[in-house]
């Protein structure tokens, strides 16, 4: 019974010395706090911020917090590691922060970050016409919301993406610019587009879609594809093709 | 009688068994949790661009090795055609990450930070310029014998010239000068397309004091711009010069000059 007992507080002995050098071990958590806004397809700040979904992917259970009308939030004991920061409101372009490294520590880390609505703008009956035999042009009717008159501040702007398959789209492009437009809704655009001869060599053809956006590049840098999303575009138009002279 | 000691001693042995694998067995679960707090590991992924020496791109970016000085056993990877590299297991830490591949000239990132977890990290887009051909054949260095002010004109014959449009040249005031060990430097343009370089140099008397000796050393350099700090040192390395063609190292004296009388 003795060595038993005497075995038994070996044991506790080494249960404590365990536990303590458990403590020891390095387990840092931090705090991500700031501020999120929302801003409409014009580009104007809402004052109401709320229901605005911050999530930290890559987190086990997955974070989340979910803003008021001041659009704060603060997020504690995110255990130290990498994160895919994901701010996204219902009708709105998502922003990412993807690799986001939160190391913890004692002071919060800071992130502010705002996301636009997606744009209303549609263009219809996209077309491509070869000008001077050489020039090419963007053409198509574009309906959207904004007040055009002599005091222009804001216009809508209109992102294109240009593929050799015939399958382009926002995620699936070679070359992709932007444009604004200062036609009232429902008017005829006529657009001169620059196409990069390295990449669409004469002879080749062309496919073509056009989105309603923001004009101001709102959207994130994706890993993975190493490419930017633009987040604030609209519903697509048709797809339109021609082959370079 | 002697049956029934036996089995008492049998059972007290058995006892002493049973209690020691008893032992065993929670020290290794007391002590297994102590192990679950491992240092947090992930991936990184990164992109190179590669240009060659006119810095035009390059559509195949494949075959750089990136090396990640301070990770151990050392990791190493190589990018594929867009430029891609991954490196899985990396544990969390402070690297610097080597960009290298052969006639480019070798970049480093130092002293990245990396976090690891269980989404990957990435280096933003990082360009590597091809190492520039031309010959520096010829350096001198002349006083312009200005009045006021320490002025000397550097004259470089050139051979070989590719595209490339720009020389480095660096200033010390000690004879084993290098792109590693410097006081000054800056960047020479040779847009005229003529196989010589010509420019003015200024010298600051503070950095270079009257009657001591100035050095100059030059390279063929394929842009201006990129470089890490030494941390060892506090220099810094501008990265896409051509190391392996400097040109000789020129000197002069610094003169006296008068001082101006405003």
């Amino acid at each position: 019974m003795k060595k038993i007992f005497t075995a038994l507080i070996l044991i506790l002995l080494l249960f404590s010395g365990c536990d303590k050098s458990e403590q020891e071990q390095l387990d840092l958590k931090g705090t991500l706090k700031g501020k999120v806004y929302t801003l409409d397809e014009f580009g104007n700040q809402i004052s109401d911020n709320e229901n605005i979904v911050i999530q930290l992917v890559g987190s086990e259970p997955l974070i989340s917090f979910i803003t008021d009308t001041s659009g704060t939030y603060e997020i504690n004991d995110i255990p130290s590691g990498t994160y895919n920061l994901i701010i996204s409101k219902e009708g709105y372009g998502e922003y990412q922060r993807q690799g986001f490294q939160i190391i913890g520590g004692y002071e919060p880390l800071y992130f502010n970050g705002s996301i636009i609505e997606k744009s209303s703008t549609t263009i219809e009956n996209l077309s491509l016409e070869i000008v001077n035999s050489t020039e090419v042009y963007l053409k198509g009717i574009v309906n959207h919301n904004f007040i055009i008159d002599q005091w222009i501040f804001r216009t809508p702007a209109i992102r294109y993406f240009i593929h050799n398959s015939n399958n382009p789209s926002d995620n699936n492009y070679l070359q992709t610019s932007f444009f604004s437009f200062n036609g009232g809704s429902g008017s005829q655009m006529e657009s001169r587009i620059y196409i990069d001869m390295n990449l669409f060599p004469s002879g080749s053809k062309i496919y073509v879609i056009a989105y309603g956006c923001d004009g101001h590049e709102y959207g994130y840098y994706d890993i993975l594809s190493n490419q930017y999303k633009y987040s604030s575009l609209g519903t697509g138009s048709n797809i339109t093709s021609i082959t370079i002279p | 009688m002697v049956k029934k000691q036996i089995t008492m001693k049998t059972f007290k042995i058995n006892n002493i068994i049973i209690v020691f694998t008893f032992f065993i067995l929670l020290l290794i679960i007391a002590c297994e949790k102590d192990t679950e707090y491992e240092e947090l590991s992930g991936q990184l992924i990164g992109y190179v661009t590669l240009y060659d020496s006119d810095r035009t791109k390059l559509s195949d970016n494949s075959g750089v090795e990136i090396i990640v000085e301070g990770s151990n056993p050392q990791l190493k990877t190589s990018t594929d055609e867009n430029g891609q590299f991954v490196i899985d297991n990396l544990k969390s830490g402070i690297y610097n990450i080597i960009l290298n591949k052969e006639s480019y000239c070798q970049h480093k990132l130092v002293s990245y930070q990396f976090v690891g977890g269980n989404k990957p990290a990435t280096i933003y887009q990082t360009a590597l310029y091809s190492q520039s051909n031309l010959q520096i054949d010829s350096l001198k260095i002349t006083d312009l014998e200005s009045k006021y002010f320490v002025e000397f004109m550097v004259n470089a014959k050139v051979s070989n010239q590719n595209s490339t449009s720009y020389c480095r040249y660096y200033l010390s005031n000690k004879p084993d000068i290098s792109f590693e060990n410097y006081i000054t430097t800056d960047i020479v343009y040779n847009f005229s397309g003529n196989k010589d370089i010509s420019f003015y140099l200024q010298i600051d008397t503070l950095k270079y004091p009257i009657g001591s000796e100035l050095y100059l050393i030059m390279y063929p350099a394929s842009e201006k711009n990129q470089y890490y700090t030494d941390i060892n040192t506090g220099n810094i390395i501008y990265t896409s010069i051509n190391i392996n063609k400097p040109s000789k190292v020129a000197n002069i004296t610094i003169p006296e000059v008068e001082t101006p009388w405003w």
